[in-house]
């Protein structure tokens, strides 16, 4: 039985994939609370730092509301843009982006 | 510029104290005017504001609370009978399942204070697995099923049948549909009558269902059917209104508006009680007109019960047996059987819809979960909560889903069944106390090889965000001592 | 239900018209309110629904809850007149259809009067992500592409309002549906006085002020619409132009250590370890070439190459082909 956070994905791999090998019942419980209810949750939203960002799309692997396609392209394909307004910070974007462009929003426009 | 008239009647009508309440917010207060002391329910669409209601009514005239399940609520209103008390349980159709066990058994023993269960069906499944019919299980069980048509009705129906429950001995059924549960509309409220409980009454042979007492109590159930149906022959709740000869409608709850929407002038007998069936009324109503239309939702079950009458009905022909009602359809069904004329098309220019399928949040905890668990190539057995939205793409991330608390017995199965992935088992916080807790003693018990990844929100955020055993909050916002989800899984010794 | 004429309801009390026969006076107005969860359908909907109760109607007012919350479709029908049956409106029968959102506005246009409907919509766009999901080069939304002079061709009266701009201009974006009930006001017997009234209890108190506002630029908005109609809407920004390639597999075999990485990871799912267990290309015709796998892989076993392919780019985009 292990406790993991819900918003660290590196650790969330890692526990799933020992508790799939661990022979027996393995219980996992991922801890973060609802955004919505009892309170919304809204931390400083993050932004994309648009000459980095090479539209691999990993990101929009999450299905992420706050997610959708920028006007510009690279090489064809849709960069991504953050909905400031319903980003909440949760950083998972920025964790599973492969050229590390994600930023919070004050950084980004730095 | 759109005009309409003003009528003096309906000036008249607000000298008395009317308010709009939605068809739960009218369960509610029904309840609470016929002096209701305990209710108790485990949310659901569309029946989790009945609960949410009656906890806005003072804290001295009822008890209010988040059960851990369905069958939990349930054992809490038939206690509440036995001691004497007014009780409510409410809960959605797939609900009753769960109650089931202590359903059936308790239509044998009748009740001491007035038992009601408000049960609210989803036809259309706008938030369901299934669209049952719960008026079948009133005939399963033999008790009385009451159809509210609107909010009024919800109100003045809910209060007879804590009356009726009295009564006839016997717990009401008062089925709504979502339609009913979410339709607000102008309401005449009345004042509280207070029920004083009766005290419990020591009667083992009605209160003990050993299979010796049980069986003298179903004859008791079947004279109690007979009585009721007696009472429906003449009940001001059934209601014959008068039209044209050449076809008369057959219908109950919900429907009985789109019929009168349709067919304002038309002979309708709008039924109150959808079980047990009045078999004189029928008689007679069938035979003053010379085609007889049954318009129900879901299943047919008046239709059925007047073919049995030997009266020639015509119903699921011309009505679906699938989805919810609207004014078109029941339109359509009057057109097609040649009860009416068909009337040109109404439809304007419609571009193609865009797709708009419910998603997960912003920052939603379940969306890292659901990443891992894809990487994870891991079997997943889902389970009832915002995360089996993950099954769609992009996460794609679930397999099955069945029923609250399948996901840990699913994936046992599966393991045992020797899958050749590993097996997963994904559920909620909320889900693992109203039924993933035995099913995961078993897990242990039989040394199953499964990973069950308890998705801990603290909250039942599927319905809008309720208190569970887990948040540490009843349905009144008191604090409670807080169910912790680790101590549920740790380690025997 | 005559014509628009602004003159009649921009200001003072309620005029009691009489509307044809008697009989087609029992007959309720019906107003539709759609849009996304979370945008305030709700909120637009009980406002009319009490005020035209306190003017002494029947009301209906019948929505879905259940999936709203999570950005899904949400709508509420509110019917009022001296008597009302069915609480929800039926196909084609809507006086008024009042969209939050542009999209939605399209999907319920078939539930308005075909005659003499209104159409009132908000052309702020809520993009579902799944509207996104495609990495193609040069892939298009999948989100209605009608435009608001399109779809004001298709109806009888028809306003295409930027209210969410209106309301983020004024301070509050959340203010964009008093915008448009502003807007609706101009087209129901309810004198300005009264839906302030009415608004005022539905906002939060803080926001009075801005909703009254918000209010009152919707009907001037409408006002202004219906003297002088609106210069054409911008045109749609074109399909990305891109130039088309033919996407290509180099995998190093020797270099792959199975660690199945990639295979995780493809956001086609087209690649998997073979029984040698080194990666391989399961669908061609899946692969985008986004380079997922290319950027991820510890060991530069995969390469990925956009050949250059023949068709003239900008043609293919524009006609939504894929290369």
């Amino acid at each position: 039985m292990r406790t993991v956070d819900s918003y660290d994905l590196a650790q969330m791999y890692q526990t799933l994939r020992e508790a799939v090998a661990y022979r027996g019942v393995a219980v996992i419980i991922s801890n973060r609370p609802c955004v919505l209810d009892p309170v919304k949750i809204k931390g400083p939203a993050l932004a994309i730092v648009n000459e980095l960002c090479n539209a691999c799309q990993s990101c929009m692997n999450l299905g992420c509301p706050a997610l959708t396609w920028a006007s510009d392209t690279f090489e064809g394909r849709h960069q991504v843009k953050i909905d400031q307004s319903l980003c909440i910070g949760c950083s998972l974007c920025a964790q599973v982006c492969t050229v590390d462009c994600i930023k919070p929003a004050a950084m980004a426009t730095q | 510029m759109h005009t309409v008239l003003q009528t003096q009647e309906q000036a008249d009508e607000q000298a008395q104290d009317t308010r709009p309440l939605t068809g739960n917010e009218a369960i509610a207060r029904g309840a609470w005017e016929a002096g209701v002391r305990v209710a108790a329910a485990y949310p659901g669409t569309p029946s989790t504001e009945i609960l949410e209601s009656l906890a806005r009514y003072p804290v001295e005239h009822l008890y209010a609370e988040w059960s851990t399940n369905e069958k939990v609520a349930l054992d809490v209103a038939i206690g509440a009978s036995f001691a004497g008390s007014r009780a409510l349980a409410s809960m959605k159709h797939v609900g009753l399942n769960v109650a089931a066990d202590a359903f059936m058994s308790q239509a044998y023993i009748g009740v001491n204070g007035g038992l009601v269960l408000a049960v609210c069906d989803d036809p259309g499944l706008h938030s369901s697995q299934n669209e049952q019919d719960t008026r079948i299980y009133g005939q399963f069980a033999t008790v009385l099923v009451l159809e509210p048509s609107d909010a009024q009705e919800a109100l003045d129906l809910t209060r007879l049948a804590f009356d009726l429950s009295e009564q006839f001995d016997t717990m009401v059924i008062v089925r709504g549909t979502t339609r009913l549960s979410h339709t607000r509309s102008r309401v005449t409220v009345g004042e509280r009558t207070e029920h004083l409980s009766r005290g419990f009454v020591e009667n083992p042979a009605k209160n003990v269902m050993i299979p010796a007492h049980a069986r003298p109590r179903h004859f008791v159930v079947l004279d109690r059917e007979a009585r009721l149906k007696q009472y429906l022959e003449t009940a001001p709740i059934n209601r014959w209104e008068t039209g044209g000869t050449s076809f008369g409608v057959v219908t109950a709850g919900t429907c009985y508006p789109y019929v009168r929407e349709v067919l304002p002038n038309a002979s309708v007998l709008k039924l109150g009680a959808s079980w047990p069936l009045p078999e004189g009324l029928l008689r007679r109503y069938c035979e003053s007109v010379d085609r007889v239309f049954v318009v129900e939702e879901l299943e047919p079950v008046i239709e059925k019960e007047l073919r049995a009458l030997g009266i020639k009905a015509e119903g699921k022909e011309f009505f679906p047996r699938t989805g919810e009602f609207s004014p078109e359809i029941v339109r359509a069904g009057f057109e097609k059987a040649g009860a009416i004329e068909p009337r040109a098309g109404r439809v304007s220019w419609a571009p193609e819809p865009l797709a708009r399928p419910p998603v997960l949040c912003a920052g939603c905890p379940h969306t890292s979960s659901f990443m891992a668990v894809r990487a994870s190539g891991a079997r997943v057995a889902g389970d009832i909560g915002c995360y089996t939205l993950a099954c769609l793409d992009p996460l794609r991330g679930i397999d099955t889903m069945v029923s609250m608390g399948s996901s840990i017995g699913n994936a046992i199965g599966m393991a045992m069944a020797g899958d050749t992935k590993p097996v997963m088992a994904t559920i909620g916080d909320s889900t693992f106390l109203h039924g993933g807790i035995p099913a995961l003693i078993d897990a242990v018990y039989n040394q199953a090889n499964i990973t069950v990844l308890l998705l801990d929100n603290g909250i039942t955020a599927m319905t809008g965000g309720q208190d569970h055993p887990g948040t540490g909050k009843t349905l009144r916002g008191k604090e409670a001592p807080r169910s912790i989800m680790k101590r549920w899984c740790a380690p025997s010794e | 239900m005559s014509g628009p004429n602004p003159s009649n309801c921009s200001a003072g009390g309620v005029q009691l018209l009489p509307v044809a026969a008697a009989a087609k006076a029992r007959e309720p107005i019906n107003v539709l309110i759609v849009g996304v969860g979370g945008q305030g359908v709700i909120m637009v909907s009980k406002a009319l629904a009490s005020l035209a109760q306190s003017k002494g109607f029947e009301v209906k007012q019948s929505e879905v809850h259940g999936m709203a919350k999570r950005g899904g479709t949400v709508f509420s029908h509110v019917r009022f007149g001296p008597q009302v049956w069915s609480p929800t409106i039926p196909k084609g029968e809507a006086d008024i259809l009042v969209a939050l959102e542009w999209a939605e506005g399209l999907r319920w246009l078939p539930f308005l009067k075909p005659d003499s409907g209104i159409f009132i919509c908000d052309t702020k766009r809520i993009v579902p992500p799944f509207a996104c999901l495609d990495r193609h080069p040069g892939a298009l939304l999948r989100y209605s592409r009608e435009t608001p002079a399109e779809v004001k061709a298709h109806v009888v009266e028809g306003y295409a309002i930027d209210a969410t701009r209106i309301a983020e201009e004024l301070g509050n974006v959340r203010a964009a549906n008093v915008v448009l009930i502003g807007a609706l006001s101009m087209s129901l017997d309810f004198s300005a006085e009264d839906w302030e009234q009415a608004l005022s209890e539905f906002v939060p108190k803080k926001t009075i002020a801005v909703n009254l506002e918000a209010f009152r630029l919707g009907r001037r908005w409408v006002e202004r619409a219906r003297t002088a109609p609106p210069d054409a809407q911008p045109a749609e920004t074109p399909a990305p132009a891109y130039r088309p390639y033919k996407v290509r597999l180099e995998i190093t075999p020797e270099w792959c250590k199975s660690c199945d990485i990639c295979v995780k990871l493809c956001p086609e799912r087209c690649l998997r370890l073979n029984a040698e267990r080194t990666v391989e290309l399961t669908d061609a015709a899946k692969c985008t070439g986004c380079r997922l796998c290319e950027w991820l892989c510890p060991d530069f076993a995969i390469r990925v190459h956009l050949d250059a392919a023949e068709a003239p780019g900008v043609v293919a985009a524009a006609e939504g082909i894929r290369p």
